[in-house]
């Protein structure tokens, strides 16, 4: 077995063992992305060798002189392209920042350096995290490592199929309306969307603020588990912070779930829910029921609302928030303007791929005069309702189980020009987002064509350790394959 | 910064909580923030955060004494803002265009709307400098208008005499001075006027003053391109202004300068003018009432009634011209006196108060002239001897005796022959010459009072030489 | 309630947005599409819900009246597409008639 094979549980175990250094493990996974990133184009940015090789190297010293190294301390990790770095490159996929270079770290970046981890590299994504299939990117399009003809969905594609390939064991992503879940779903790995608050979104190039959350992208969920330890809590930089104490999220406690009530919500099984999709999930359900769960059919019965609220409030969100992208302080600026103002249109039209004019767009459309109300006033109440929804649910269950997306990974171009079924295919991910609950997509097995399943399990706010407890039972007792798919 | 975040300052809460109260607003429990959005180059994030549906009170009025009435102007609301930037033309470096200096991003600041109450330009003047003897007091601003420390936009319209529904408004913006206040008023109105008389029609807009020209100049041109899109700010939490937060404020506010120029009226007994004068700077009414005490002091039982008032003139003029003169702030004459305090233990203020009241008791006590006064006081200033050893020092003390006076007086009509037959001839006003001339041979120190009485005398006897 | 061409054409005056004739037509058609979708909360019984604007209720985050860690000129300027002595250049923000 290659080092870059490994997963975190198994480097953890690795590392401290003496087994290996992390600059073995460094060279290995650096190695791997030289073979396979042509393929699958999961990076804008890698770091050079030399420089990473260093930091791993510190790593390796600072274990050998003892102490009590974190469990990231020599791991390597990929960010994705919308989390600031500093002195590194951070484009959001996006013309508009091609050649930003921020001047400060996220806090979430800060604490992974501190947690010494090693940064290799930023991730492919649809630009400013708008999108479900990575295609919206302006340096070209990620490919799923298990079907390089199909997007790894979005928009973090790039983190999601890094891991999947073995480029790197740990990455972070964002998560507005499932940009973290859904693409570890189709990418068959370990994807986190924290409580809102629970991650600092300092130093995260905004999309919509009050959606926006720091996730996790690993190949098991211990991995998940560390990173997100890492990087929560408090930052009296983010006003939106939680002040809740971040627990040990992850306890060994084997594959017993006795006295857990998991609910089966009713309207994710539905229509348009695809067959193969549908087994596997009933099946893995299956499985927690049989490691002692209490298993409940349960309703969320605004869910097919969730899409429609989640973009109007995102994309008017968005539309403030990508106002700043006018050409004057950072950012392109167009050569062809006259005056201030032409500069400014013309920077933005130049600068913005088309999916992102087109939520600018409709989110400006949402907050103008006259439509306030009737767009976006009522899916903020409509938000309400179905975070009314999931609260109910938490009085009776402790976790939601249900699938990640409808469909596995899709073909390349095979959505792209047709929003709506696009933005539908987000129907069983945004809804998280809206209530502010933490979820969580682990791998439930291959489809008849060989592409990945993902569980997603919903918890109530702040209660991650549940949602943990739930996934690593499943996880271990399904048993799943966690070898890489063949590039 | 594309992943900045805001949070909000607790300071600005507090200060703006104050401006409330001393408009006698209503503060509102929960107060929250909202996104304004719109492009302009001095506006980094495409938005200004501010309060729209949720400002920190509504519902005030300030009471301003204007041409002898009182005038009550109302305040829609009083909320928390971040500060734009500022562009500059670029005059050098070559291409011209605009500098934008995003300095001031950010920064906090207190906003506070009055409803359409003010009539004219001499109101509206004198409704500003009494809200702004108001920040000062409070502390909420420096009052320092070239520093951007307070400004203001202004609404106006203008409407045919005898109308009863006001005229379209314009906003004019960027006013850093009372000077342009009253400048863009006047030109707005002007030209307000005369579109209405050539038939036209008034454009709601929103118009930028240029110093420079003293003309406003429309900052948005096209229709409907000043639709907010006003929607709660994501980034920021609501906060609650409770009764513990009010009732801090209010024991930390000053007396506001209404309250201090009535009680100064009536415990001092001073002209209101000179009231007016004193309130308008917290460290002014500070250092006046700390003078009046300490002499009060000096000159126990024996004071006059009038010593207040005398203080007062002391303060308005000879201290003012003090400070003119050496192009001093009166914080730093009040730093420069703490560091002549022999004993080191007065702050500025009151280092200063005890030896003005030292000068001024000297002088009510009859012991200096008023010339000799004024030389006292600036040479107290700059030393740290004890006042009365200056007088000494100086030979300032009165010359009170009228032997050595009446003698002076002969040299000096002696020495002016013609004059004295052009006084006898009927040209009384050299009686003033005559005491002038004694006077300066004392080097000021003769009591003037005693210098006529005994000249006059000597005239009357005339030609004795 | 279709949006027309004209409405499209305001909300991109609105959003600092320049679109060619092709695009604009395009999107008067697309942006109907998804207005379509949003439409279908016009069917949800919203009466007496209050929006929910943000998840957390926690209040009164604060920070201190110090001035924070600055970042140097240089640094916050290095961004910058055009950039004379500390300051962003532009176009002339006051047209010069």
């Amino acid at each position: 077995m290659k080092l870059y094979e490994l997963t975190f549980s198994q480097i953890r175990a690795g590392l401290s063992a003496g087994e290996f250094s992390s600059r073995e493990l460094t060279e290995s996974v650096l190695d791997r992305i030289e073979r396979v990133e042509p393929a699958l184009s999961a990076f804008v940015t890698v770091r050079g060798r030399g420089e990473i090789l260093a930091e791993a190297e510190r790593a390796d010293a600072s274990r050998a002189s003892g102490g009590n190294p974190g469990a990231l301390c020599g791991v390597p990790v990929a960010v994705k392209d919308n989390i600031s770095t500093r002195g590194l490159a951070t484009t959001c996929g996006s013309r508009m920042l091609e050649s930003y270079v921020p001047p400060y770290d996220a806090t979430a970046v800060a604490r992974l350096r501190g947690a010494g981890a090693v940064i290799v590299g930023k991730t492919n994504m649809d630009e400013f995290a708008m999108g479900s299939s990575n295609e919206n990117s302006a340096f070209g399009a990620t490919r799923n490592p298990w079907d390089t003809g199909r997007v790894p969905g979005g928009s973090s594609g790039g983190s999601a199929a890094a891991v999947a390939a073995g480029e790197v064991p740990l990455a972070l992503g964002s998560d507005t309306g499932g940009s973290v879940r859904q693409p570890a779903g189709f990418c068959g790995v370990v994807g986190v969307k924290p409580t809102y608050g629970r991650v600092s979104r300092y130093g995260l190039v905004a999309f919509a603020s009050s959606l926006d959350q720091i996730g996790t992208v690993s190949r098991d969920v211990a991995g998940a588990a560390a990173l997100l330890e890492a990087i929560a809590g408090e930052d009296p930089r983010d006003s939106t912070t939680a002040a809740e104490p971040v627990p040990s999220l992850l306890a060994d406690t084997g594959t017993d779930l006795t006295g857990v009530a998991v609910g089966v919500p009713d309207e994710y099984f539905a229509d348009g829910l695809d067959g193969s999709v549908a087994e596997k999930v009933s099946d893995a359900v299956e499985t927690i029921r049989s490691l002692g769960a209490k298993v409940l059919t349960i309703s969320i019965p605004h869910l097919r609302f969730g899409v429609a609220a989640y973009y109007l409030v995102a994309d008017a969100e968005a539309s403030a928030n990508l106002a700043r992208y006018d050409g004057v302080r950072y950012g392109h600026r167009s050569d062809h303007a006259e005056d201030l103002e032409s500069l400014y249109r013309m920077s933005r039209s130049e600068g913005f791929g088309a999916e992102v004019k087109r939520r600018i767009m409709l989110g400006t459309y949402a907050l103008s005069a006259g439509y306030y109300d009737q767009y976006y006033l009522k899916a903020q109440r409509v938000r309400t309702l179905l975070a009314r929804d999931f609260e109910r649910a938490f009085e009776s269950v402790d976790a939601v189980v249900a699938p990640t997306s409808p469909t596995t990974a899709f073909a390349l171009g095979e959505r792209v020009h047709d929003p709506v079924s696009m933005y539908l295919s987000d129907v069983y991910t945004v809804p998280v987002n809206l209530a502010g609950i933490p979820a969580l997509s682990v791998p439930c097995g291959l489809s008849a064509s060989g592409l990945p399943v993902g569980l997603q399990i919903m918890v109530d706010k702040f209660r991650e350790p549940v949602m943990f407890r739930v996934a690593q039972a499943y996880e271990r007792a399904a048993g799943v394959d966690s070898s890489l798919p063949e590039l | 910064m594309p992943g900045a975040l805001p949070v909000l300052n607790e300071a600005v809460v507090d200060s703006a909580t104050a401006v409330a109260l001393a408009l006698n607003a209503s503060v509102s429990k929960r107060a929250g923030f909202a996104r304004k959005n719109y492009f302009y180059p001095d506006l980094p994030k495409g938005y200004q955060i501010t309060q729209h549906a949720e400002p920190l009170a509504r519902d005030g009025y300030l009471d301003v004494e204007f041409e002898g009435h009182v005038k009550r102007v109302g305040i829609r609301q009083v909320h928390i803002e971040e500060d734009a930037g500022k562009s500059v033309h670029a005059e050098h470096g070559g291409e011209g265009g605009s500098l934008i200096d995003v300095n001031r991003c950010g920064v906090p600041l207190v906003e506070i709307v009055t409803r359409p109450d003010l009539r004219d330009i001499d109101e509206a003047d004198a409704f500003l400098n009494e809200l702004r003897r108001i920040l000062v007091s409070l502390g909420v601003a420096t009052g320092e208008m070239h520093e951007g420390s307070l400004r203001f936009d202004t609404n106006i319209s203008v409407r045919p005499q005898g109308a009863t529904e006001m005229g379209t408004q314009t906003e004019i913006k960027n006013l850093n001075s009372f000077r342009a206040v009253r400048k863009a008023l006047a030109y707005e109105a002007d030209r307000q006027s005369r579109v209405l008389r050539d038939g036209g029609k008034v454009v709601h807009e929103t118009l930028l003053w240029d110093e420079s020209s003293e003309r406003a100049v429309p900052m948005r041109s096209k229709e409907g391109a000043s639709d907010y899109r006003y929607f709660p700010e994501p980034d920021l939490v609501d906060f609650e202004i409770d009764g513990r937060r009010i009732e801090r404020v209010r024991e930390s506010m000053p007396e506001l300068p209404g309250a201090s120029r009535r009680r100064l009226v009536e415990v001092y007994a001073i002209p209101e003018y000179d009231a007016f004068v004193l309130t308008a700077e917290p460290a002014t009414l500070r250092l006046y009432e700390s003078t009046v005490g300490a002499l009060l002091e000096r000159l126990g039982p024996d004071a006059p009634a009038t010593a207040a008032k005398t203080v007062s003139n002391w303060v308005m003029v000879i201290l003012r011209g003090h400070l003119n003169e050496r192009r001093i702030t009166l914080a730093e004459l009040s730093a420069r006196a703490a560091s002549h305090d022999p004993t080191g233990g007065k702050d500025g203020a009151s280092a200063l108060a005890s030896r003005l009241a030292d000068v001024i008791a000297l002088r009510l006590r009859g012991e200096v002239s008023e010339p000799a006064a004024r030389r006292l006081f600036d040479a107290a200033m700059e030393c740290a001897e004890p006042v009365d050893g200056l007088v000494e020092k100086l030979d300032l003390r009165v010359v009170s005796d009228e032997d050595a006076l009446r003698s002076l007086v002969r040299d000096v009509l002696a020495g002016h022959p013609e004059e004295v037959a052009r006084y006898h001839a009927g040209t009384t006003k050299l009686v003033r010459f005559f005491v002038g001339q004694v006077l300066g041979r004392t080097g000021g120190k003769a009591d003037p009072e005693l210098a006529t009485r005994v000249l006059l005398e000597e005239l009357r006897s005339g030609g004795t030489t | 309630m279709a949006v027309e061409r004209g409405d499209v054409e305001h909300v991109a005056m609105l959003a600092m947005l320049a679109f060619t004739e092709e695009e604009l037509v395009a999107f008067t058609t697309e942006m109907n599409g998804i207005l379509a979708l949003f439409e279908e909360l016009e069917g949800v019984d919203t009466d007496g819900v209050e929006p929910a604007f943000r998840v957390l209720r926690r209040r009164n985050v604060f920070r201190g009246d110090e001035p924070g860690e600055m970042l140097p000129p240089d640094e916050a300027l290095a961004n910058a597409p055009d950039r004379h002595e500390d300051a962003f250049r532009v176009p002339a923000v006051l047209p010069n008639d």
